[in-house]
């Protein structure tokens, strides 16, 4: 499948980097590994899809504890993680 | 014509003791960032732990509307920007809910009506997000609380409809204990996508979110009716947006215009094993499944409960749990009337709960068997009733209180008896006359007379006795 | 035999030693856990190889000296130890070798991180990278390439460039590296090392940053086989913070069995022309060693290898445009100054704050998640890896091990503009055990134009035990009794 260049502008977008600066270069290299990519398509499979290897079942966890993180943000004010507003949001 | 479709997608949060992916209390807490662990805020190299009391709970409300279960299950991950959203990504279920082609029965003026529910699956909460005029405050106790998300096929006719349903919901969990379910606070949140269409291809279809409330639920739907039918007999077109109720207009406003089609990029969770809900798992969860309403309902119009006092009963679930506690069929009609009329109307006026008074299942128990039995009236079941709920004294000594108190010798009532037949000749000539409905009216006189204080049964008796 | 120096009284070169001679000097009360501290301190402080990105002498030398109290009760008690920058240390920053994480503290230790301490064992250093283990020759690091010991010209390897630099090196005796699709074994083949990607759900990837969250391994570098065994069987086991852990017995070295004669299975996918014809000559050479040794050697026909490239392709860069979300400078890391707006910071951090190869790793695995593309990529992706994972399981049935070569060439030249493909080529023979979840060992059999060349011995889930006796024996073989 070939990839068209507003498709690479779209998905840049949809995980917010910006590549208008070097949409050439991008665009040439994303080609380039799709190029690679493609060659599954061919691969014939009858079977189920496989998440992860050597799949165990049914992990789970009981029990609560706390970790107090406020620590983490570097900015907070009154508990709160605390960031400058957005104009436009 | 123009005819509404709806569809309701409603957010439930779970009641566990962790959250859905991190050992974090899930406590609703006035103080920001308290119950927040390295996983809540996606610390680089944390890793989602599943919390199996989530799945339990969501198992158990998957059967209760009836749905199908995926026995082999796993998550999903569904991915978007936004600053509430700590990974970058939600963890869900998308291509196995938990449960799915379920249902859930509700009334109409028309009737019963079946609603279909497509999908109940598992998810995490975000955090929440608070703007104010420069700032934006982050609260991530919210963060990885878990949710259960209940979507019906677009099959809801109206607004009203659209309640029943949303009180039907509301009362199932509940009863199953599976959440607070309060709009309130949000621990049960809506949102109902509105199209209306002449034809049967459905129309263009409107959100509206996080309605406060199920009445508001009813008014924001009719009136995202009226505004499409509206926009499309003046000829507009019906855009596909996100709105928001507006409490003090009574309307819906826009919030956003939906893109094109969100592009979440759902991929299986690879971080979280694959979960296996056994048949034994199934069984042992229907097994402790409490009566629901609807069962209960049932059994209540059997045994000839009226419908206020069963719907009275069903509205509170401490108080038909109390009843359940003390159920037989042959006093059941006698002890629901006095829980509503008694205990209901106590609680009520003393704005309490029942766990907040002293009185006991077998107790209430006992005195119904006296009502039962006769040997008490309905003042005097009453006044025990209060006594009890107040914590003054116990049964016996009430009864004893009581039965001292009584005008029980079988001369004194004869004489009281004596009196009022005295003084109602008319009255004693009627009945001699065949007219019956005198014996009420000495019956009336005698409780009158003794201040309800004598056992009605020996009263009439006597009374009987004397007329004969 | 390497010669131990005594400089005014003091041993010297301790860090060439053998694990085991060093242990028993520590054990013997000849030397303690700061001398070899103070070693590592000088050689890395004299050392141009660029392979740490941050170093905690301060609090390396005040745990050697906490632990001149201590019993010396196991073999890597008082070891220095390089820990790969994306394996997350308390105190000690974590970087990936990004400029997103450049400054980043992580408040809590990687499970690995709690084992080695539980071992007392010395962590001098966070170790240069391929930026969040993307790439294969460590050039992608924000921090500069690391340099291959053997030939400074030449890469080390990657991703994790830094940890087989520092042990190749002598920095440092032991290191923890990361593998998602040869990240541990490309490097270890380059730097004629021992290297080990373990059965996945072995080591808890708890405080490892997530690259390809079904691929991801933490596993061993080391010179020695052995050395390799006793450091892998100290971080493996089930953890409760990773639910992908295996609840399986864990390894230890006692496991290991000599003596035993095995099958095993090549791919007949390694002669193929895409595999340099020095690569291919040094692994059938080394075939032949193998079957003098009395092991049985089979080709096998295993037709889905040939997919390995793409579907690592699909794998791995869908799941990494996914663990890569959570960089958008709103909770840690590196935040945008100028912005207009939550969209336009979010996007002005991350293109600020990743390299161009994460940039285009992230855009590629999303296009491959997006709308209609996850049904005919991604999905078909994970039908082939079952139907990959089968074929090598079915191997598995009749052989007890899969040998390859480890790379498809010798050691690349840094500095070089290469098409975004040729990186990734260089994984094809060490993915499909990835994909499928087996173990595998990459040793050094051979150098060519001084060039080592490594074997990749691959085995059945939680077998690591014989994929060690089998490496041990030929290590032997192939090297004698002969140090580095």
């Amino acid at each position: 499948m070939q990839v068209k260049k507003d498709k690479v502008r779209y998905v840049s977008k949809l995980c917010k980097i910006d590549i208008e600066d070097n949409i050439d270069k991008y665009y040439e290299e994303f080609t380039a590994i799709m190029e690679s990519v493609n060659k599954i398509l061919d691969a014939e499979v009858d079977k189920d899809i496989l998440i992860v290897p050597n799949q165990n079942t049914n992990r789970f966890y009981e029990g609560i504890h706390t970790d107090k993180v406020n620590k983490i943000f570097a900015k907070v004010e009154n508990g709160y993680h605390v960031f400058r507003r957005w104009k436009n949001d | 014509m123009y005819k509404p479709t709806i569809g309701m997608e409603i957010h439930v949060e779970l009641k566990t003791a962790g959250k859905m992916f991190s050992p974090a209390p899930n406590e609703f807490s006035d103080k920001p960032n308290i119950n927040v662990s390295f996983i809540d805020v996606a610390l680089p190299g944390t890793l989602p732990k599943l919390n199996y009391q989530a799945v339990e709970l969501a198992l158990k409300a998957a059967l209760a509307f009836n749905c199908k279960i995926n026995q082999k299950m796993h998550f999903d991950r569904k991915s978007y920007f936004y600053l509430d959203l700590p990974k970058g990504y939600q963890i869900t279920q998308y291509t196995t809910p938990i449960g799915y082609d379920g249902y859930v029965m509700i009334e109409t003026d028309e009737g019963e009506k079946k609603i279909a529910i497509e999908r109940i699956h598992i998810e995490e909460d975000t955090c929440k997000s608070i703007h104010e005029e420069e700032k934006t405050y982050l609260d991530y106790n919210r963060a990885g609380i878990p949710l259960i998300e209940i979507v019906t096929k677009p099959v809801i006719k109206n607004a009203q409809e659209a309640m029943a349903y949303l009180t039907k919901v509301r009362e199932i969990l509940r009863y199953l204990d599976v959440s607070d379910v309060k709009m309130e606070e949000g621990s049960m949140r809506c949102e109902a996508n509105v199209s209306v269409s002449k034809t049967k291809k459905l129309g263009e279809k409107v959100e509206i979110k996080n309605v406060g409330s199920i009445s508001y639920v009813g008014v924001a739907i009719d009136y995202e009716i009226n505004r499409q039918i509206d926009i499309l007999t003046s000829g507009g077109i019906v855009k596909p947006q996100t709105r928001r109720y507006v409490e003090n207009k009574k309307a819906t406003e826009l919030l956003r215009e939906k893109e094109a089609q969100n592009d979440y990029r759902y991929f299986p969770e690879p971080d979280l094993a694959l979960i296996e809900i056994s048949d034994d798992k199934i069984a042992k969860i229907q097994n402790i499944m409490p009566q629901l309403p609807d069962q209960l309902r049932q059994k209540y119009r059997e045994v000839g409960i009226n419908e206020p006092t069963i719907k009275a009963l069903l509205s509170s679930k401490d108080l038909v749990l109390f009843f359940e506690e003390i159920y037989e069929e042959k006093t059941a009609l006698v002890a629901a009337k006095y829980l509503i009329s008694g205990v209901l109307k106590y609680l009520n006026k003393h704005n309490l709960c029942l766990s907040e008074t002293r009185l006991g299942a077998d107790d209430y128990k006992a005195l119904i068997n006296y009502k039962v039995a006769g040997e008490l009236n309905d003042q005097q079941v009453q006044e025990v009733l209060i006594a009890l709920l107040e914590g003054k004294g116990s049964l016996d000594e009430n009864i004893a209180q009581i039965k001292d108190s009584n005008v029980d010798d079988e001369a004194e009532i004869l004489e009281i008896i004596d009196e009022i037949l005295a003084v109602n000749q008319e009255q004693v000539a009627a009945y001699k006359k065949g007219n019956d409905r005198m014996l009420k009216y000495f019956m009336g006189q005698i409780m009158q007379k003794t201040k309800g204080k004598v056992n009605p049964q020996k009263a009439q008796k006597l009374l009987l006795s004397r007329l004969s | 035999m390497v010669i131990m120096c005594l400089e005014g009284g003091k041993m010297t070169n301790l860090l060439d030693l053998e694990l085991i001679k060093i242990h028993e000097l520590l054990k013997e009360g000849k030397i303690k856990p700061i001398d070899l501290v103070e070693e590592c301190a000088q050689r890395i402080a004299a050392s141009d190889l660029n392979a740490f990105i941050n170093l905690d002498f301060e609090g390396a030398r005040a745990q050697a000296r906490a632990l001149e109290n201590k019993k010396v009760d196991n073999i890597l008690f008082g070891i220095p130890i390089a820990i790969k920058d994306n394996i997350v240390t308390k105190g000690l920053a974590t970087t990936c070798a990004s400029k997103v994480l450049a400054d980043y503290v992580s408040p809590f230790d990687a499970k690995v991180i709690e084992k080695l301490k539980e071992k007392n064992m010395i962590i001098v250093g966070k170790t240069n990278m391929d930026e969040f283990a993307m790439g294969g020759t460590g050039e992608t690091s924000y921090f500069g390439p690391t340099k291959n010991p053997l030939n400074k010209a030449m890469s080390p390897g990657g991703s994790s460039s830094g940890s087989a630099a520092a042990v190749a090196g002598g920095l440092v005796p032991l290191a923890l590296g990361s593998d998602t699709g040869g990240s541990i074994r490309e490097p270890a083949a380059f730097c004629g090392l021992v290297g080990l990607n373990p059965t996945y759900g072995r080591v808890s990837r708890y405080g490892l940053i997530a690259f390809g969250s079904s691929l991801d391994q933490i596993g061993p570098l080391s010179r020695r086989v052995i050395e390799n065994a006793h450091l892998f069987a100290a971080i493996n086991g089930e953890c409760q913070n990773d639910t992908t852990t295996a609840s399986e017995k864990p390894f230890v070295v006692s496991d290991i069995e000599n003596g035993k004669k095995y099958r095993i299975a090549v791919p007949n996918f390694c002669l193929t022309k895409v595999i340099n014809a020095d690569v291919v000559s040094v692994f059938l050479a080394c075939l032949d060693k193998i079957k003098a040794a009395g092991h049985q050697v089979d080709f096998v026909e295993l037709p889905y290898m040939k997919y390995a490239i793409p579907l690592y392709q699909v794998i791995a860069l869908a799941e990494a445009s996914s663990n890569l979300a959570r960089f958008d400078g709103i909770k840690y890391g590196y935040q945008a100054s100028q912005y207009d707006n939550y969209d336009d910071y979010v996007t002005k951090t991350r293109t600020i704050g990743f390299g161009t190869e994460v940039k285009r790793r992230i855009m590629v695995g999303t296009y491959l998640l997006s709308s209609e593309n996850v049904d005919v990529y991604y999905k078909k992706a994970l039908q082939v890896r079952r139907e990959l994972s089968d074929e090598i399981r079915l191997a598995f049935q009749q052989y007890d091990l899969i040998v390859t070569p480890a790379t498809v060439s010798t050691s690349l030249i840094l500095g070089k503009d290469r098409n975004p493909n040729e990186i990734f080529l260089q994984d094809l023979l060490a993915i499909p055990f990835s994909m499928s979840g087996h173990p595998s060992l990459v040793m050094p059999v051979d150098k060519v134009d001084n060039n080592p060349i490594g074997l990749q011995i691959a085995g059945r889930y939680y077998d690591e035990k014989t994929i060690y006796a089998f490496a041990l024996e030929l290590e032997k073989n192939v090297r004698g009794d002969e140090s580095v």
